[in-house]
């Protein structure tokens, strides 16, 4: 093994034990963590080697470490960093169609075809996710009523299942498996390749538009109205307003445009706007109320940006970060709530808010129709109980949790959300008998244990 | 600039795929050889799609000399070559240390291969004025530590063979450029750190691509390694001896 091991002239990597290390890693925001055997493989080859990991640990894979939550640790089992498969290998120019590895970044994607004239039909918000990533939390960006989850778009998709065999999965070749892997965090083997259909780009350039909106309603149901009439919507929810004023915030929407006669001023770029967790609610107040009347000029504010710099601009990951989808009728109700709650735990969120359409691909999809809203959320000490009374209330008015950024789910709140987890326990229980894919996410929403 | 030819010995290693991605987006026609064709392949696939580069793939094994022929015979019909050195393995010392075996390995493949298919191009280098050579040497032959003496005594060796080597081509008009690597984060480095603070593959790469382009002779990369060598060096036997550097 060894000898076979030294003549390989990159010697170092997922041929034998000697390649595992121990690693600790860490969420997006830095609030969870796990100790665990990592490997890197380069090659697909050696993702195959990989399974099963030494010492008879559970396994999964993770790629760009965006997640807020636990889906990319595993606790005292180990981790397959897909960062180094990252090539892309072929590319249609007729029907746009992209093979690349699974660890190929959306950012290298849109740097990469974005001069071609083409793009990511669908941006999880950060150019770092990787596009195995993507495929595994199903992901969503600000245009889902125009283009749905990001599985939409995956025409096919190969991985290593946890037997250790290379699979192609589509919606024609092993549908369940297709739809079981689409948001399946993982679980159902380490995607190695993918197929994506990428979408044509009229325009290098957006014109985006800022407009303050004075009520938490108002600008619900404006929003409702915009992300059917633009390409992109989302709102920004100013929470640190107190009475009626609450609720007001910033309708964001953008459209594609042509390239601006004079240099973009690239200052705007305070959007969604870094969360600093520890700043005192006083700062807060003044920034929210800062943001809210530059906004509130007459005609709000107009510009134009590159499309590059308008989707890889991003927040400063926050520590904690809840994602939920709400039902429309209620949703108003429902987020004045979540504010209240979180209030009383004495933590302050910073929240957006963007529409969601029907479409959902897996069937661990977070998609169903209604209003996603992201808080952003400081560490505090009292975070536990404060997330398990969020998680009631979004039970509560029907709402869903999203996985991929989820770190404190209950398992039953879990059970109560995803309507198809039984089907996907049966198709976990075909492909994985053994239980050898394992995430922290697995085990605290106990997704593995099922009766066969 | 446009329409240089590099051929990248060890096309599959992290510094290997970093230095063709930075030569294909100079417009650079690449010929990749290396032991895993098929990973290769997978590589040229990525060069064609994301730069619409000419990619090769060329089967090379640095410890059988007898395959350095057809790539000497490849390297002659291009008109101006250029060669990436990048291949080279570093098993643990303590590895070493249980299976001495292994070492004859090490060198095998690091120096003795190198010299090999070296030696093997330069009757082709010799015909090609105008061509650039960038071997990949190391911090760790500056100077043998407990830590990686085995794997520093290989580079050791490789920088006196390009030495001669720079000079032998010199008049030829062949430029041959030692880029002495520190720590980066590659397949080698992975496993013995954390991955932080560590140089990226791709600034590494740049550097290669920068000095070959500028025909420079020695270069460290990181730089910072060139300042931190020197003070290594400079310390006295009897003292570094004792120290567990």
């Amino acid at each position: 093994m060894n000898d076979v091991a030294l003549r390989d002239e990159d010697a170092g990597l997922a041929t034998g034990q000697g390649e595992w290390v121990r690693l600790r890693l860490w969420a997006a925001g830095r609030h969870a963590s796990a100790a665990q055997l990592v490997c890197r493989p380069d090659r697909p080859a050696r993702v195959v080697q990989a399974v099963p990991a030494p010492e008879g640990r559970s396994l999964i894979a993770r790629g760009g470490g965006q997640s807020h939550g636990d889906a990319g640790l595993n606790d005292g089992g180990a981790v397959v960093l897909t960062g180094r498969l990252d090539r892309m290998l072929s590319f249609d120019a007729a029907s746009g169609i992209l093979v690349a590895e699974a660890g190929v970044t959306l950012g290298d994607v849109l740097r990469t075809f974005l001069p071609r004239g083409w793009a990511p039909a669908v941006w999880p918000g950060t150019g770092l996710a990787t596009l195995g990533g993507a495929i595994a939390t199903d992901a969503h960006g600000d245009n889902h009523v125009h283009a749905g989850s990001f599985g939409a778009h995956v025409m096919w998709l190969e991985l290593v299942t946890p037997r250790g065999t290379l699979c192609r999965a589509a919606r024609e070749e092993a549908p369940e498996l297709f739809e079981a892997t689409l948001g399946g965090m993982g679980l159902t083997g380490i995607i190695v390749r993918a197929a994506l259909r990428l979408a044509p780009v009229s325009s290098a350039f957006v014109a985006v538009r800022h407009q303050a909106v004075g009520s938490l309603d108002a600008l619900l149901e404006r929003l409702s109205a915009a992300a059917a009439a633009h390409e992109h919507a989302s709102a920004w929810i100013d929470t640190a307003t107190s009475g009626l004023a609450r609720g007001r915030g910033v309708l964001q929407v953008a459209d594609p445009a042509e390239a601006p006669r004079r240099k973009p001023r690239l200052w705007h770029g305070k959007w969604p706007g870094p969360v600093f967790p520890r700043l005192p609610n006083t700062i807060l107040r003044l920034q929210g109320e800062r943001r809210y009347r530059r906004a509130a000029r007459p005609g709000g504010i107009a510009f134009r940006w590159p499309l590059e710099r308008f989707l890889l601009e991003a927040g400063r990951p926050s520590a904690v970060r809840l994602v939920c989808v709400l039902p429309l009728e209620s949703v108003g109700a429902a987020t004045r709530r979540l504010f209240d709650i979180a209030e009383r735990g004495s933590a302050l969120p910073s929240a957006t808010a963007r529409m969601m359409g029907t479409h959902a691909g897996g069937m661990l999809s977070l998609a169903r129709p209604g209003v996603e809203l992201t808080l952003d959320l400081p560490a505090a000490a009292t975070l536990p109980d404060l997330m398990h009374r969020l998680e009631r209330e979004i039970l509560d008015r029907e709402g869903r949790v999203a996985l991929a950024s989820d770190a404190y789910l209950t398992d039953h709140g879990f059970a109560a959300m995803y309507p198809r987890l039984e089907a996907f326990r049966t198709v976990l229980a075909h492909i994985d008998p053994d239980m050898r894919l394992q995430s922290d996410l697995a085990r605290r929403l106990r997704l593995r244990d099922y009766v066969v | 600039m446009a329409g240089q030819t590099w051929l990248v010995l060890g096309a599959s290693s992290a510094l290997g795929r970093a230095f063709a991605r930075r030569a294909a987006r100079e417009g650079a026609q690449l010929l990749l050889a290396g032991r895993d064709t098929a990973d290769l392949a997978d590589m040229a696939a990525d060069l064609r799609t994301r730069f619409n580069a000419e990619a090769e793939v060329l089967a090379f094994d640095a410890v059988s000399p007898a395959g350095h022929d057809a790539l000497a015979l490849r390297l002659g019909a291009v008109r101006e070559p250029n060669i990436l050195l990048a291949f080279a393995v570093m098993p643990l010392q303590a590895a070493l240390e249980r299976r001495p075996e292994q070492a004859a390995a090490v060198i095998g493949t690091n120096l003795a291969g190198a010299a090999s298919v070296m030696l093997r191009l330069l009757p082709v280098l010799e015909e090609k004025p105008g061509a650039r050579v960038v071997v990949i040497g190391s911090v760790a032959g500056d100077r043998g530590r407990p830590r990686n003496y085995v794997y520093g005594a290989s580079k050791a060796g490789l920088h006196a063979l390009v030495s001669g080597y720079r000079g032998r081509l010199h008049r030829a008009g062949v430029s041959v450029t030692l880029v002495k690597a520190g720590p980066f984060d590659s397949g080698m480095t992975f496993a013995r750190t954390d991955l932080r603070g560590i140089a990226t593959t791709e600034a590494v790469a740049d550097s290669c691509w920068r000095a070959a382009q500028r025909r420079r002779n020695v270069i460290y990369s990181p730089t910072r390694w060139r300042w931190i060598m020197a003070a290594v060096r400079a310390i006295p036997e009897p003292l570094f001896k004792r120290l567990d550097l």
